[in-house]
């Protein structure tokens, strides 16, 4: 076994056992439905402002891995991961990670970006919320480029509560889509 | 573009021209949103269904107490080619479709800051669930050059991996393998434990936009 596979292990196993029975494969798949989106991003407690502070989520696991393994399956010498998974409930499913290459002196960090338009190569994370407005604001507040305020993408003439959405980018440039859902007409 | 807000508050918000244009071409529609009726885009937008959509019937949006934003309900890639995406993860990794739109005009514009620019927009889900979902989104009309994809076989500062678990990792290595993604790593058991009589094992790869895709399949315990 070459020595970086096990500290692959270390990185994502042990941060998230996957016990016998953890989230079960629906009949007729081979995968069952995502467990995380992880950023490794560029400054860990700057992100964490964001999604555990702003966005509400919880802290479901938060370590260090330091290493010869960690640095075998990165490529690197010397560097540690700081890894924090956040979550909006106890499901295994629908979790982000947030990790951190900790001394990582290779190269300059590319640039994340801030434009307030969406392109090809872009990544987002989706989540619905029940609480657009007041999220807005502080995101706002917060100075994080805004793509678009909250608004009704498809107006729908059934609805009593139109479903309306925002999205803004985050500090390492990830598209964050939110979405209050709307409220059918009660006939 | 500053927002006044009462008591002298003031919101320094950065929002595209395309944006503006897409919600009525006025400085103050974006400024109205902080405090008035939902901004609605102009009725231009078309969706065009390209199969029947999947309305997941057991699994509703929960928020837990005290939290106001629910479970991931997906990661979206906006791919280079939709195409080559749906042949990793819905023909290799089995993933269904939940919807797979066409969408045109200033509404699907206005939320992505665009201007003049159509979608195809495909969310795939394993089973039926609200969250945990995988958005593969091709613009088209998109005149910006995208950067190479990254595709080496190491984890860097900027990189976006989702994971999936599985209960068949060594058949889908062998088609990912066939299939020339590049492996980060083959299938490996984390930490031996003794209470398993299989050891849990799991694998990661890059997929053609260079987003790393880890598969993770579960041991199974000792009966004793």
């Amino acid at each position: 076994m070459r020595p970086f596979v096990l500290a692959l292990s270390i990185t994502l196993g042990v941060l998230q056992p996957f016990a016998a029975g953890a989230q079960e494969v629906p009949d007729g798949y081979s995968v069952s439905s995502m467990t995380r989106a992880t950023i490794f991003v560029r400054d860990l407690d700057e992100s964490l402002k964001l999604y555990r502070d702003l966005l509400g989520l919880t802290t479901r696991i938060d370590t260090v891995v330091e290493g010869p393994r960690i640095n075998e399956i990165m490529g690197t010498e010397d560097y540690g991961l700081k890894a924090v998974i956040l979550q909006a409930s106890d499901s295994l499913i629908g979790n982000i990670g947030i990790y951190e290459i900790l001394g990582d002196d290779r190269s300059p960090l590319p640039e994340p970006s801030d434009r307030v338009d969406t392109v090809t190569g872009d990544f987002a994370v989706v989540f619905i919320t029940n609480d657009i407005d007041s999220i807005t604001e502080k995101i706002v507040a917060a100075g994080y480029p805004l793509v678009s305020p909250p608004m009704v993408l498809f107006p729908n003439p059934e609805a009593e509560v139109q479903t309306r959405e925002m999205m803004f980018r985050d500090h390492d440039g990830v598209l964050v889509n939110l979405i209050e859902l709307g409220i059918p007409r009660p006939w | 573009m500053v927002l006044r807000l009462p008591h002298g508050t003031k919101m320094r918000v950065r929002i595209s021209r395309a944006t503006l244009r897409n919600l009525g071409g006025s400085l103050l529609t974006a400024a109205l949103f902080l405090f008035a009726a939902p901004v609605t885009a102009q009725d231009d937008s078309s969706v065009t269904p390209l199969i029947e959509r999947v309305v997941p019937k057991s699994n509703p949006v929960v928020f837990q107490d005290g939290m106001n934003v629910a479970p991931l309900a997906r990661a979206t890639i906006f791919v280079r080619d939709i195409e080559e995406s749906l042949k990793l993860y819905r023909d290799i990794l089995g993933l269904h479709p939940m919807f797979d739109n066409y969408w045109k005009g200033s509404g699907i514009n206005a939320i992505m800051g665009t201007d003049g620019l159509e979608v195809r927009a495909t969310v795939l889900m394993a089973g039926e669930s609200v969250s945990g979902n995988l958005g593969i989104y091709q613009l088209h009309n998109d005149e910006t050059v995208p950067a190479p994809s990254q595709q080496t076989p190491d984890t860097r500062t900027g990189d976006f991996a989702i994971v999936f678990p599985t209960n068949d990792i060594w058949r889908l290595t062998d088609e990912i393998t066939a299939a020339g993604y590049p492996i980060v790593s083959p299938p490996v058991s984390l930490i031996i434990r003794d209470e398993y009589e299989v050891q849990p094992v799991e694998m990661m790869f890059r997929d053609p936009d260079g987003v790393l895709v880890n598969l993770v399949q579960s041991g199974v315990l000792k009966k004793n």
